[in-house]
C-alpha cells in the first residue's frame, strides 16, 4: 500500500515569489526557457511602443551604418534599422508558431482520440494517413506548397500546421491507449457517459498533459520552417521584418564585411528557437517527475 | 412470489489469451437470481470469475454467451447504445476508489456527472442533489470542492458510492469495495451500505475474496471456482456447513483475527491453475483431496444440499463429501499432471 | 540482549514542493521495540502508520528524500545505523534479510531463478557454481515447490504469485539468516495459497530457531502466527505486547478500535463510527498523535503520552491507559 498520506498536499495559498522560485529550483530549465520566450513575446507585442524606429522606416544616408548609438544593431542596406526591425520580427515569429501550434492541436488532437479509443480499423487508417503526412520532408512540402499557391502567411500556417499534426495524433494517441483500460474511464463507460463526453470531458485532459512539452518544441521548429522558406527566397519577404528575410538580405553583405544585418536576426532566431526548446524540455521537468512525487 | 430483478442463465465470457489460439475461460455457465432488496455474495480466489460476472452485468464486457435479463430484458446482447439508458439503473462501486475517478475533476462535479447525464436538471437543482447524496453517504460538503487526490480512501469510496445511487439503481454491483481500503475505514463503508440497502432496497452484487467481510453483508452466497459455481445458498448456511470440498476448505484457511479461535484447516496443495486450460469435468478435481474417477467425466450438476442451498460434488449424493475425512491426497495422477502448470496467470 | 534492538528511531522526508518551502514528514517518531530468536513480532497498522517504514529503516534501504534523523538499530549488538555500505552488506543477506510486498515484482525479470538463487549466495561466500546451484534446488523443495530442478530454469514472469512468495523466502533463507523481516507476505495472494505461505514461514522459522518480523495490515494474520505484536499509528508504536493479550484487552483508543472494526465483532456488537482521515505526517498535532481521532481526548492530551505498562510484557502509549476497561468504558480520573 502506497503512503498517500504523506504525498497529499492540501493547496492553500503561498506567495507568488515563494512558487516562481520553487519553479526555478524544479526545472531551471523551464524557467530559463519560459524568460527567454516572454521576455520575445513582450517584444512582440509592445514593439511599437519599445522600438526606437519603425519596422521599414528608412534612413537613406545611414545605408549599412555600423552598430553604434544611433542604431543599436546598426542599418541595413536599406537604410532601416536592424534592431526595430528584429523587435517587429518578433511579431511574425509568434503570428506564425501560434496560429500553426494551434492547428497542430486542432488537427491531431481529436484524431488522435478517437483511433486511440476506438482502435479497428479507424485506428489503421488514421495513423497510416498520418505516416503518409509525416513521411513528407517539411521543407521541401512548404516549399512546393507556397511556390504553387502564392508567398502568404496564411500558407505557411496551413502547411506546418497539417504537417505536424500527426505528431500530436500519436502522442494523444498513444496516452489514450494508456488511459483506455485506466478505472476512471471504465467507470466513465459504466456511468453512461456518451463516446464523446469520454473522449473530450475524461481523456482529453489527461491525454494532452504529454504533449505540452512538445507544443513549445513545435512552435520552435515552426518559426524555422518560416525563416527558412523566408531565407530561400520563398515566403515571406524583404522589406517585411521577418527575421528569415532579413537574414537572406543581410547574407549579401557578410562577404563585404557588414555582419551585423544578417547577424542579429540571426541570434533573435537561434535565442527564440533555444527559448522554446529550454521551456519544452523544462515542462518535461516539471511534469513528469512532479507527478512521481505526488504519487497516483 | 417477487420477481428476481436480475436472471444471470449460463454465462459464458472468454477472453482471447496472449498467444494465437489460446482462450481464456474466464466464466462458465453461471446461472443466479438476485432479488430485491437482497445482496448476493460473490465469492472465490484469482481466476474464479467473480469481477468478471460483475462486469458482465454491468456490461463493461460483452458476453461470450449466455443471458443476462434485467427485468423483462436481455440485455446481454444489447448494442452499447441501447445499453447506455439502462445504465441508471445498473451501477457499479469498483475497488480502488482513486484509479475510478477522473482525477482532473473535482469531487461535487464527479457526483453531479451521474446526475447530469440521467435527469434533465438544471445546474442549481443538480447542486442540490449532490449535496443531498452527500448527505446520504456522510460524505463533508466541504469536500465536493476538493480534488480526488485530497481526501483519503474512505471518503473517496463513499463518493463512489454517492455516484452509483445517483440515479437511483435498482442493482449496485461492488467489486471489492474495501478491499484496497483500511481496516478502521471498512466498517464504515459496510455499514453505509446496509443503511442504503435498507433505505432504497436496492439490490446488491457483493464480489469479494474477504469472507468475513461477504459473510457479514450478504443474504445468500455463490462460491465459484475457475469460473464456475460450486455452491450457493444463504449466507449463514454455506457458512455453517459448507458442502463443496472446495468451500470447505476456502471458509477453513479463513483466519480470524481472534487469537483465541482454533483453526482447522484444511491446506489445499498448489494453486488456482491458469484458466486457459481447464481440466475436464469438475475444475477442482486436481487439487480436491477427494477427487475420483467419475469427477473428471463431466461437470458435476448442483444438487440439492439444503433449502435453497446447492453445491456441484459428485460426492454429495453419497455424503461422502467432507474433506476432513481425507487422509491422503487421493487422486494422485490427476493431481501430477495439473500440478506441471505453473502458468503465470493473467487476471 | 535481543537479536533486534530498535531504540527511539526517528525517519524524516524532506521535500521541497513547487512553491520552495521545504516540508518534512515525520514518518517514524521514536519507534523503540526488540525482537529476539524464536520470536515472531507483528507489525500492524494502517496506510501511513510506518510499518514499512520501519523495516526499511532497519535493512538501511532508504532513500532520499527519506533519512534517519536519530536513533539506532543494533543487530546482535552491532549498530546498523550510519554503517557503510560495504559492512551493511555483510549483514543483509546473510544474518538478517528481508522479503519484500509483491514478489512478482521483485524478482530480476531477466535472469532465471536458479541464477538469481545461485547469485545470493555467491554474492556473500565463496562457493562453486555447482555447489550453490544444489543447495538452490535444494532450498526450493524446502519451501514446497515441487519439481525443484525444474523450476530452477524458469523465468520469473512464469510464475504464479505463490510460486514466486515461495521463492522469495527461498531466496531469503538460502545464507542461513538469524533473522527474516517479511512485508506483507501474503498480500495479493489467494486465501488458500496464504495459509500454505503462512505455515511455511512459522515451520521454518520455528526450525531454524530465526527470529522474525511479520507486517502486515491482516489481524488474522497477527491472531494466528505472531508471538508479540507492535500496534503503530502516525510513526509510532502505541502499543506492544503478547499477541492474546493485545487483542482480549486493547488499551489503547486506536487499537479498540481496529479491534472493534472487524466484521465479526461488528456482527456481534453491531457497528461503531470509527476511522477516519489518516493523520498528516507534515503537520501531526501537539502531544498524543491520535487525538484528533479519539472519542476520549482530553486536555491532557495535548502532552506527549508516555509508554505505560499495563500488565507483564503489555504496554500502551496513552494517558489513559491503565485507567480503561477493556471494553471502553471511562472510569472517571483527574
Amino acid at each position: 500500500m502506497t503512503d498517500t498520506s504523506i504525498d497529499r498536499s492540501a493547496a492553500v495559498g503561498f506567495t507568488t515569489s515563494g512558487r516562481i522560485l520553487g519553479i526555478a529550483r524544479r526545472s531551471p530549465t523551464f524557467a530559463i526557457g519560459f524568460a527567454i520566450v516572454t521576455a520575445f513575446a513582450f517584444v512582440a507585442i509592445f514593439a511599437d511602443l519599445i522600438s526606437p524606429y519603425g519596422a521599414i522606416e528608412t534612413f537613406s544616408r545611414q545605408v549599412l551604418q555600423p552598430p553604434g548609438v544611433e542604431f543599436f544593431f546598426g542599418a541595413d542596406g536599406n537604410g532601416m534599422d536592424v534592431f526595430s526591425r528584429v523587435m517587429y520580427g518578433a511579431r511574425y515569429a509568434f503570428g506564425i508558431a501560434v496560429p500553426a501550434a494551434t492547428l497542430m492541436l486542432l488537427i491531431g488532437v481529436p484524431l488522435g482520440l478517437v483511433a486511440g479509443y476506438k482502435g479497428g480499423v479507424l485506428d489503421e487508417v488514421v495513423l497510416r494517413i498520418m505516416d503518409v503526412l509525416r513521411s513528407f520532408p517539411s521543407i521541401v512540402l512548404a516549399l512546393a506548397v507556397v511556390s504553387a499557391t502564392g508567398q502568404s502567411l496564411i500558407n505557411v500556417i496551413l502547411v506546418i500546421g497539417f504537417l505536424d499534426a500527426p505528431i500530436f495524433a500519436r502522442l494523444v494517441r498513444s496516452e489514450v491507449l494508456a488511459l483506455r483500460s485506466s478505472g476512471f474511464i471504465e467507470s466513465a463507460v459504466a456511468a453512461g457517459n456518451p463516446t464523446w463526453r469520454i473522449l473530450f470531458v475524461h481523456l482529453m485532459p489527461n491525454a494532452i498533459r504529454g504533449s505540452t512539452a512538445m507544443i513549445a518544441v513545435r512552435m520552435a521548429w515552426a518559426v524555422r520552417i518560416s525563416a527558412t522558406l523566408a531565407f530561400i527566397g520563398v515566403g515571406i519577404q524583404a522589406p517585411t521584418p521577418e527575421w528569415g528575410a532579413m537574414i537572406r538580405q543581410g547574407a549579401e553583405f557578410v562577404i563585404s564585411g557588414e555582419w551585423w544585418v544578417a547577424l542579429f536576426p540571426g541570434a533573435a532566431l537561434v535565442g527564440i528557437v533555444l527559448g522554446f526548446n529550454l521551456l519544452g524540455d523544462g515542462l518535461q521537468d516539471l511534469l513528469d517527475p512532479r507527478r512521481k512525487a505526488t504519487g497516483k | 412470489m417477487v420477481e428476481p430483478i436480475l436472471q444471470v442463465r449460463d454465462l459464458v465470457k472468454h477472453f482471447a489469451g496472449n498467444r494465437p489460439g489460446e482462450i481464456i475461460h474466464a466464466v462458465n455457465k453461471v446461472s443466479f437470481d438476485l432479488n430485491p432488496g437482497e445482496t448476493l455474495g460473490l465469492v472465490g480466489e484469482s481466476g474464479s470469475g467473480k469481477s468478471t460476472i460483475g462486469r458482465c452485468v454491468v456490461r463493461l464486457y460483452r458476453p461470450t454467451a449466455g443471458s443476462i435479463r434485467f427485468g423483462d430484458r436481455d440485455i446481454s446482447t444489447i448494442s452499447e447504445g441501447q445499453m447506455r439508458p439502462l445504465r441508471k439503473e445498473i451501477q457499479i462501486v469498483f475497488q480502488d476508489p482513486y484509479s475510478a475517478l477522473n482525477p482532473r475533476m473535482k469531487v461535487g462535479n464527479l457526483i453531479g456527472e451521474l446526475v447530469k447525464l440521467h435527469s434533465d436538471l438544471d445546474a442549481p437543482a443538480r447542486r442540490e442533489r449532490v449535496t443531498a447524496l452527500a448527505a446520504r453517504v456522510h460524505l463533508n460538503a466541504d469536500l465536493l470542492t476538493r480534488y480526488p487526490n485530497e481526501l483519503s480512501g474512505g471518503q473517496l469510496q463513499r463518493v463512489c458510492i454517492a455516484r452509483a445511487l445517483a440515479t437511483n439503481p435498482k442493482v449496485i454491483v461492488l467489486d471489492e469495495p474495501t478491499s484496497s481500503l483500511d481496516l478502521s475505514v471498512r466498517a464504515g463503508i459496510l455499514e453505509l451500505l446496509g443503511e442504503l440497502q435498507r433505505e432504497t432496497g436496492v439490490a446488491m452484487l457483493f464480489i469479494s475474496h474477504d469472507l468475513e467481510t461477504v459473510q457479514l453483508v450478504s443474504h445468500r452466497i455463490l462460491v465459484l471456482y475457475l469460473g464456475s459455481v460450486v455452491e450457493d445458498g444463504p449466507a449463514e448456511a454455506v457458512f455453517a456447513k459448507p458442502a463443496h470440498p472446495y468451500a470447505q476448505a476456502l471458509l477453513s484457511a479463513d483466519l480470524p483475527p481472534d487469537p483465541d479461535v482454533v483453526l482447522d484447516r484444511q491446506i489445499l496443495q498448489g494453486e488456482v491453475p491458469g484458466p486457459v486450460h481447464l481440466p475436464p469435468g469438475c475444475p477442482f478435481a486436481p487439487r480436491c483431496p477427494l477427487s475420483r474417477e467419475d469427477c473428471t467425466r463431466a461437470m458435476p450438476p448442483l444438487a440439492s444440499v439444503g433449502a435453497n442451498h446447492h453445491a456441484a460434488c459428485v460426492r454429495i449424493a453419497d455424503g461422502t463429501n467432507d474433506i476432513r475425512s481425507a487422509h491422503a491426497s487421493t487422486g494422485g495422477d490427476i493431481h501430477k499432471k495439473f500440478q506441471d502448470q505453473f502458468v503465470r496467470r493473467t487476471t | 540482549m535481543s537479536l533486534l534492538e530498535v531504540r527511539n528511531l526517528h525517519t524524516h522526508f524532506v521535500s521541497h514542493d513547487l512553491n520552495n518551502r521545504s516540508r518534512i514528514a515525520k514518518g517514524l517518531n521514536g519507534v523503540s521495540f526488540e525482537v529476539d530468536k524464536g520470536e515472531i513480532v507483528g507489525i500492524v497498522g494502517e496506510t501511513g502508520a510506518g510499518k514499512s517504514l520501519t523495516a526499511m529503516s532497519i535493512m538501511g534501504l532508504l532513500q532520499p528524500p527519506a533519512r534517519i534523523v536519530e536513533g539506532s538499530v543494533r543487530f546482535d549488538g552491532n549498530e546498523l545505523v550510519g554503517l557503510g555500505v560495504d559492512d551493511l552488506n555483510r549483514i543483509r543477506g546473510t544474518e538478517l534479510t528481508m522479503i519484500v510486498q509483491s514478489p512478482l515484482t521483485s524478482l530480476d525479470p531477466l535472469s532465471r531463478v536458479g541464477k538469481q538463487l545461485v547469485r545470493a549466495q555467491r554474492e556473500h561466500r565463496n562457493m562453486s557454481s555447482d555447489a550453490a546451484w544444489r543447495a538452490g534446488a535444494d532450498m526450493l523443495a524446502t519451501v514446497g515447490i515441487p519439481d525443484a530442478e525444474r523450476r530452477m530454469r524458469a523465468w520469473p514472469h512464469e510464475l504464479s504469485g505463490g510460486m514466486a512468495q515461495r521463492i522469495l523466502i527461498a531466496l531469503a533463507l538460502i545464507n542461513g539468516p538469524r533473522m527474516l523481516i517479511a512485508d506483507e507476505p501474503t498480500t495479493g495472494l489467494d486465501v488458500t495459497v496464504q495459509a500454505q505461505i503462512l505455515d511455511l514461514l512459522k515451520n521454518l522459522v520455528r526450525d531454524r530457531d530465526m527470529a522474525a518480523m511479520i507486517i502486515t495490515h491482516d489481524l488474522g494474520v497477527v491472531a494466528h502466527y505472531c508471538t508479540r505484536m507492535c500496534v503503530m499509528f502516525a510513526g509510532s508504536i502505541i502499543e506492544m505486547g503478547p499477541v492474546r493479550q493485545v487483542f482480549n484487552d486493547p488499551r489503547h483508543p486506536y487499537t479498540q478500535a481496529l479491534i472493534s472494526s472487524t466484521p465479526k465483532r461488528i456482527a456481534e456488537k453491531g457497528y461503531s463510527q470509527i476511522g477516519g482521515p489518516p493523520p498528516n505526517l507534515y503537520d501531526l498535532p501537539e502531544g498524543c498523535h491520535y487525538r484528533d481521532r479519539c472519542s476520549r481526548a482530553a486536555d491532557l492530551c495535548r502532552t506527549t503520552p508516555p509508554l505505560k505498562n499495563v500488565g507483564g510484557n503489555h504496554v500502551a502509549m496513552c494517558h489513559f491507559a491503565d485507567k480503561e476497561a477493556a471494553d471502553g468504558t471511562v472510569t472517571s480520573h483527574g
